[in-house]
């Protein structure tokens, strides 16, 4: 303990910040780019071009295409498409099998799909850490939980900045470093809290099982049966014959034809926003009693499970549904959509991306000041200092790296690479290892900086160059069809290439700056 | 109507930087700041209008945006975008 609590709390801080700085910079870095998730693999699945066909044409085709190919099955999905990610699909089960088929602009059944991991990379590897079974969320609530103190202990360390109100001192480089970093925390207080917190919720189950384990007959899976609303199970025993269905026209196919046109007319009268439903499950296929669930989309809920609809398939006749959900559930499920952010329109979408940057920026700009205070002290051990100081690189420089890398990998491999995915993802921690080796070989860290924000920028515009001529026909293509969210992929490469272009920069001109002085030092400590 | 919101924020922390000694020093460098600062009334005056302005943001936020949960939202996003704005515009004219 120090001799004053806020010298505990500066203490708490600095060390948090140290221990857990590169863990922390890695689950907001790759959260941040999980904003664009379904975007990313958009962007790095060449067929997902935009779908502008309405809602009613598509249920109406994906019914069909059902009818003709799995009347025989036992459950029907079919999932519409959102602007974000273009992907219209349907899946149905026949005992415990499963088959999912696509479908393009056109109405047809796309055959090959790029075989990726898409944005769904960033995001599982944000909190797994890629170590999914092996404690990889742990770590991930850890980190959440440090982040949590590190916030407010850096209220305690920081709160000369509150007095100053937001003063940025240009003029010296360390004060600015430090300035920035107080006014990236203090912007970032309700963001760094809401996703913290949001996270830890989401697994607390899993992070605190004893109480559900004394609780409840089968642990988690007990607490969830108990709060998570369900429908009643389907006993299934009569088959649908021609006159039970409502349908103006008979069903040409033995399979008979749910009453979507009715259940459509039902739903447009009570949920009014444009493309309103996300998703339809048939339950009970071909049987009298069989039910359609309809779930909206969640463009208007911050709550991760939006409203449900259900119906009898064949007379379109509303049923009870499901139960309100309890407050604990709902508390949950809250948390849980403001930590993904499915409900944000596009405006917010950047702010939030934004604020996400300023997070990581914070985290980095911390581990930067205890490098350059330690330094400046010279009571730091050199080992210590070197293996934070090019950590440092590793971890900020080099993600970014790997991350470029992780496009430019789906964008050369050949489509018909068997485990083109995995190669992907093998290129992403190839690149950050090489990163940190490049970081530790380099005397000093800041030509590591240099050179890596260098070689970023460069992957950046490589990036570019690589769309504009190997994927001409999409970009042409999506110009046609106005593919905002494809198309933005383009200028955003570019501006992160021109971002890291000037931090690289920079860097540069301070390590030419920093010569010079030690050129012009040096003869007059002889001359003494 | 989030840009109006937006531009309620960052006049609203305007008012309140000018209403310091510190900002009012750095403000000026700047001919439209010294302004402002001429037709401001007394530092507390301001300040009472920088948290008034801060408040008829968030009612606007609340009361012309549907979903009262996703208008929070928006808010306290613009509220650090008008934050980040104001300190970047001080900061700036340190240097000049």
């Amino acid at each position: 303990m120090k001799a004053t609590f806020r010298k505990s709390m500066i203490w708490l801080h600095t060390y948090l910040g140290v221990i857990l700085g590169w863990l922390l910079f890695a689950i907001f870095f790759t959260g941040t780019l999980s904003y664009f998730t379904p975007e990313i693999t958009r962007y790095l699945m060449p067929e997902r071009g935009s779908i502008s066909q309405s809602q009613q044409l598509m249920i109406a085709h994906s019914f069909s295409y059902l009818n003709k190919h799995a009347g025989e099955a036992e459950e029907w999905r079919i999932a519409l498409p959102l602007e974000r990610s273009a992907l219209w699909s349907v899946q149905w089960r026949e005992g415990k099998q499963r088959q999912t088929v696509t479908f393009n602009n056109q109405l047809a059944a796309r055959e090959n799909e790029t075989e990726t991991k898409g944005g769904l990379f960033f995001r599982n590897f944000h909190y797994t850490l890629q170590l999914r079974g092996y404690g990889g969320r742990y770590i991930a609530g850890i980190a959440a939980m440090a982040m949590l103190l590190a916030i407010f202990t850096g209220i305690y360390t920081h709160r000369r900045f509150f007095k100053d109100f937001f003063t940025l001192r240009p003029q010296k480089i360390k004060k600015w470093t430090t300035d920035f970093h107080a006014l990236a925390g203090i912007l970032t207080i309700p963001f760094c809290i809401m996703v913290c917190l949001s996270g830890i919720f989401i697994y607390a189950i899993m992070y605190l099982p004893y109480t559900a384990n004394a609780n409840f007959e089968r642990g988690e899976r007990g607490v969830n049966r108990q709060i998570i609303p369900s429908l009643p199970s389907l006993q299934l025993d009569e088959k649908v014959i021609g006159s039970d269905n409502l349908l103006s026209e008979p069903p040409s196919t033995s399979t008979p034809v749910p009453n979507y046109a009715h259940i459509l007319e039902k739903i447009a009268n009570q949920w009014r926003e444009p493309n309103s439903i996300a998703r339809i499950t048939v339950e009970g296929v071909g049987y009298k009693n069989s039910r359609m669930i309809v779930e909206r989309s969640k463009a208007t809920t911050v709550s991760n499970r939006a409203d449900r609809l259900v119906f009898e398939t064949y007379t379109g006749k509303s049923l009870e549904g499901y139960d309100d959900e309890t407050v604990p559930a709902q508390i949950r499920r809250i948390l849980y959509g403001l930590h993904q952010a499915n409900f944000a329109p596009f405006g917010m979408r950047w702010l939030l991306f934004g604020l996400g940057i300023l997070g990581c920026a914070l985290i980095a700009t911390g581990n930067i000041i205890w490098v350059t205070q330690r330094k400046k002290s010279a009571k730091q051990n050199p080992f210590t200092l070197a293996l934070v100081e090019k950590g440092n690189v590793a971890a900020v420089a080099g993600l970014i790296l790997a991350s470029v890398s992780f496009f430019i990998a789906n964008k050369v491999i050949g489509q018909d690479v068997a485990g083109r995915a995995q190669l992907e993802v093998n290129t992403f921690f190839t690149v950050w290892a090489l990163s940190a080796v490049h970081a530790f070989l380099r005397i000093k860290a800041a030509v590591a900086w240099k050179e890596q924000f260098a070689l970023a920028s460069g992957l950046c515009f490589v990036t570019v160059a690589i769309e504009l001529v190997l994927f001409r026909d999409r970009i042409v293509r999506s110009v046609e069809y106005l593919d905002s969210v494809y198309l933005s992929f383009i200028p955003a490469f570019f501006a992160s290439g021109i971002i890291l272009y000037w931090a690289a920069k920079k860097i540069g001109l301070r390590i030419t700056n920093a010569e010079i002085v030690a050129k012009n030092t040096k003869p007059s400590t002889y001359e003494k | 109507m989030i840009t109006l919101v937006f531009i309620l924020q960052l006049l609203g922390f305007l008012c309140l930087m000018l209403a310091m000694n510190k900002h009012v020093k750095q403000a000026g460098n700047s001919r439209l700041l010294t302004q402002v600062l001429r037709v401001l009334p007394s530092p507390p005056f301001t300040q009472l209008v920088g948290w008034m302005l801060l408040i008829a943001s968030s009612c606007l936020a609340l009361t012309r945006i549907e979903i009262i949960s996703i208008a929070i939202v928006w808010w306290c996003c613009t509220l650090s975008a008008a934050l980040l704005t104001v300190a970047l515009y001080f900061s700036s004219l340190c240097d000049t």
